[in-house]
């Protein structure tokens, strides 16, 4: 996988990006490897004043004279993990407020830009949406809310030619090098159990990805959850037979 | 063109979607092995790949039969030295018939033969090629009869869903050499799809797609498999990715909608 070969994927199409993490930096780095026209916005709209999130988002959107092929929304980072009956229920209620009607803010703030030539609508999601795990119940439940966001506007938009789809990462971000350096045992027996045996690029494995949802290519793809992760949502907590049990490896 | 460098299997290709996903990736210069039943047929998808500047070859086998997979593989081999791309979409149909009835139990041995059976013997068949360059992409067509219960096909949704459980596993067990495997579940214009709707032309617009169409066998299905056989997606295994425009999404009409806006 080179540079080269992402060249022209997404050439005369353009894009706008909102997040500020290590995926959303990807994935704009994959797209301009595309070929793509790429505004990145990394404010949170909703955490300013009213005027103020209005002035942002026709700032936004004031770089593509009217049109837009591709929105990528991407989430805030998870909060510190925590027990669900530690959680305050303000705290829930504020992640829960400020995934959904982020996104949701922007995904209706796009629609006049895109309901005449159609559009692609990305949405980064969280493997801890669909599936779980322990110590992050307000973050889940704020992925599984984003989850009907997407099928929703698929289910509404899809008469103007529109996709709109939840991209699910695995990535060597910050957050899993700190967790390979301090855990590195660990960190070896997870890639061993990932199927493809490697972390995504954010830039090559999870942007790749997010330009097969960005390009013509999926065209009749939407309200679909596409795990960029390695094979990891095939992995499960069951009992695998160990190397020396099967008759080959 | 993006598959230039590649070799790509396609079975069933001779009509319908396999036709259309042959055609996608001809246009992006793949070099092709389709197959069928019907040589008739075969020919005649061969002379339309060929009329795209497809290098492609046509070979007539059943894959019911467990000697077709290797004979296909071992013409592959010999024709274009190498394997990049497999896409399993041959499936041998049979008539549709209620769940009580004993004629069930043939289709499924019909039907698994050759919807499972040869799909997991042509992956098995092609791995090592694609081993042996560290790079491989399967894409298995799958249904959505195989996740609603789909009334009289039953033997078809149990074999199109083993064919997800078979991506799965061989996803789980393949990544370390480099080999993504897919199922994409399509809703496309299929030679089924153009039979119902000459026989119920009030759906002929398809809407309750939200997407108001049916798919594309080429620009809709075939881009699909094209996406998943790129360079770029190596990172997505093991899935099953409808490309159905979002039918699947919603279930029959539910009475909320009675009082939605009009649009």
């Amino acid at each position: 996988m080179t540079s080269k070969s992402l060249a022209g994927l997404l050439k005369d199409r353009s894009a706008l990006i909102v997040g500020d993490d290590e995926i959303a930096a990807g994935v704009a780095s994959a797209f301009e490897l595309a070929d793509a026209q790429v505004t990145t916005f990394k404010h949170r709209i909703l955490t300013s004043p009213g005027s103020t999130a209005d002035a942002l988002l026709r700032e936004a959107f004031a770089a593509h004279r009217g049109t837009l092929d591709i929105l990528a929304v991407f989430p805030a980072a998870p909060p510190p993990p925590a027990r669900l009956e530690d959680l305050a229920l303000s705290g829930i209620e504020e992640q829960v407020m400020n995934d959904v009607r982020e996104t949701a803010t922007w995904i209706q703030a796009a629609l006049p830009s895109m309901q005449n030539n159609g559009g692609r609508i990305l949405i980064g999601g969280s493997r801890y949406g669909p599936n779980v795990d322990r110590y992050l119940a307000g973050y889940s439940a704020a992925m599984g809310a984003l989850h009907g966001l997407v099928r929703a506007c698929a289910a509404e938009w899809g008469r103007f030619q529109i996709t709109c789809n939840m991209l699910v990462p695995v990535a060597a971000t910050a957050e899993y090098r700190v967790y390979q350096s301090r855990f590195a045992q660990e960190a070896a027996e997870l890639l061993e159990q990932l199927p493809l045996h490697r972390v995504g690029d954010p830039v090559f494995d999870i942007g790749g990805a997010a330009i097969f949802l960005a390009s013509e290519d999926s065209r009749f793809v939407t309200g679909q959850i596409i795990y960029a992760d390695g094979g990891q949502s095939l992995t499960g907590a069951l009992l695998e037979p160990t190397p020396q049990r099967l008759q080959s490896g | 063109m993006r598959l230039t460098d590649n070799v790509a299997i396609i079975t069933g290709a001779s009509q319908g979607l396999g036709l259309g996903i042959a055609r996608r990736l001809a246009r992006e210069g793949a070099r092709l092995v389709i197959c069928a039943r019907s040589a008739d047929r075969g020919q005649a998808a061969l002379q339309e790949l060929l009329g795209l500047g497809a290098e492609a070859r046509f070979l007539a086998v059943d894959l019911a039969d467990p000697v077709s997979t290797s004979a296909l593989v071992h013409f592959t081999l010999g024709e274009f030295g190498r394997i990049d791309i497999l896409v399993n979409n041959a499936q041998t149909m049979k008539p549709w018939v209620p769940s009580a009835s004993e004629e069930v139990d043939e289709h499924l041995r019909v039907m698994m033969a050759t919807g499972l059976g040869a799909s997991l013997r042509l992956m098995r068949e092609v791995m090592p090629s694609m081993r042996s360059r560290h790079w491989g992409r399967i894409v298995n067509v799958g249904s959505l009869n195989a996740r609603q219960g789909a009334k009289y096909s039953l033997a078809y949704n149990v074999t199109k869903a083993a064919i997800e459980a078979l991506t799965r596993t061989a996803a789980a067990e393949w990544g370390r050499f480099g080999i993504s495997v897919n199922t994409i579940l399509p809703a496309g214009m299929s030679p089924a799809t153009e039979a119902y709707i000459a026989a119920n032309p009030n759906m002929a617009n398809f809407p309750h797609f939200p997407m108001k169409r049916t798919g594309d066998p080429e620009e809709d299905i075939g881009g699909a498999v094209l996406g998943l056989v790129s360079a770029h997606t190596g990172y997505i295994t093991g899935q099953s990715i409808f490309v159905d425009g979002g039918v699947f999404l919603r279930m029959m009409r539910q009475s909320h909608e009675m009082f939605a806006p009009q649009s």
